[in-house]
């Protein structure tokens, strides 16, 4: 069962191993800028792939956690039941990462910004990202109520609307060629709906890690809870015990590795980086600005690499 | 407290709950109350997320303070196979707590 737990897992998650394999190394371009922003979009994309990882695995927890627990009580196995279980569709994941995607395009945009290119390009390309998550916004809405209580659809089309309204405003002025002063004023009044948007992404990623783990708790216990009734039996099979140890070591390399899986650190930081990156496009290039959003940065590397990490041992463990 | 940090601080209690059930010593009975709970606190966590409420209400806010202070108090015993009807007790407090907030939302 946790063999097939971990083959699931892993195949949701593969997509990461490539995005760290290509996030790294890269990023040192020729102007000093370059290498920040780059790795602020490289490390955006590990998070957005960690992010779809976990919601893409929902289903998949909830329904490994009443097999465990069914298999546990010895109680009839209806598989076909177990199948309807669902937490969470295939809309709902794509409309959340979707909505990361469009924020780490608003932020592109804003690094090409803060380099004095708000040409018509730019403009449109934002403009583009605020009918992007209009759209999501309007998506989300028309979701029926969830048939679980995993995800509450209204609040995340209204806080998708209000980021939309925000970017569009600043995208407005860019493709009016507005003053410079005025679209940083723009930016910067506008960001609260922004980063209320990286937050409640971040909640519903954060909310599905703490679900992969209550279940993979549960299943240590049971693991536990067997192997205490087993060793009691007078007719105890080694065999058997041995398979017991080897099923315990997989179980505590899966609880290590989940460990450092945890996407709200680095959401967290990437929301930071995002408010230094503003304050730097306000700044015209001021050099302390600069550094503050160089560290910023580097602890949002910092924290989105471990992602990478983990999953990358997910993936070899398989 | 938002929700998702009330989900969190449920997680951590599961965790804790959980190095008690994997840990030899329990009477059967003392192992299948508290296993019964831990199935219990994980269904009202799964229930929490993604719901909405206002983080202001006083009621809310007594109800995740004495939630805390229930946690912290867990953390005391929770390794004491002596004291087993204690983490019982707390744990049914938490349960309880989390079962009358998931009334407010």
């Amino acid at each position: 069962m946790n063999f097939i737990r971990r083959r699931q897992f892993v195949q949701s998650v593969g997509i990461l191993s490539l995005a760290v394999l290509i996030s790294f190394p890269i990023g040192c371009g020729p102007e000093d800028y370059q290498k920040p922003l780059q790795q602020f979009q490289d490390s955006s994309t590990v998070v957005i792939n960690t992010a779809r990882a976990f919601l893409n695995n929902e289903n998949t927890i909830e329904q490994d956690s009443v097999i465990d627990d069914v298999v546990f009580q010895r109680k009839p196995l209806n598989l076909p039941e177990i199948k309807k279980i669902e937490i969470i569709s295939q809309q709902e994941i794509e409309i959340r990462t979707k909505a990361l995607d469009a924020l780490a395009e608003y932020t592109s945009n804003l690094a090409q910004l803060a380099h004095g290119k708000a040409g018509s390009a730019v403009g449109d390309q934002t403009k583009k990202v605020s009918d992007s998550l209009k759209t999501l916004a309007g998506d989300a809405k028309k979701l029926p109520a969830t048939k679980s209580t995993f995800l509450d659809n209204p609040k995340f089309s209204g806080i998708a609307s209000a980021a939309a309204s925000a970017i569009g405003d600043v995208a407005q002025l860019m493709v009016e060629h507005r003053a410079r002063r005025e679209i940083e004023q723009s930016i910067e009044s506008n960001d609260a709906a922004v980063t209320a948007l990286i937050q409640q992404i971040s909640d519903d990623a954060t909310g599905s890690y703490l679900r992969q783990q209550a279940q993979l708790g549960a299943y240590g216990v049971q693991l536990s809870r067997d192997y205490q009734i087993e060793i009691g039996r007078e007719s105890g099979d080694p065999i058997l015990l041995l398979g017991f140890a080897k099923t315990v070591k997989d179980y505590r390399l899966q609880e290590s590795q989940l460990a450092s899986a945890n996407p709200a650190p680095a959401i967290e930081k990437m929301k930071k980086a995002h408010s230094a990156l503003v304050a730097y496009v306000k700044s015209n290039k001021d050099p302390k600005t600069f550094a503050e959003l160089k560290k910023a940065v580097q602890d949002f590397v910092s924290a989105a690499q471990p992602l990478g990490q983990a999953v990358q041992s997910l993936v070899s463990a398989s | 407290m938002t929700l998702i940090e009330l989900a969190q601080a449920i997680g951590d209690v599961l965790t804790q709950i959980d190095t008690m059930l994997q840990t030899p010593g329990m009477s059967d009975s003392d192992w299948q109350t508290l296993y019964a709970l831990r199935k219990h606190l994980d269904d009202e966590q799964r229930d929490l997320i993604g719901k909405s409420i206002k983080e202001a209400d006083a009621t809310y806010q007594q109800l995740t303070t004495k939630l805390n202070a229930a946690s912290t108090q867990l953390k005391t015993v929770i390794g004491d196979l002596t004291k087993v009807g204690n983490v019982i007790s707390i744990v049914s407090q938490i349960a309880s707590y989390a079962d009358q907030i998931l009334k407010q939302v």
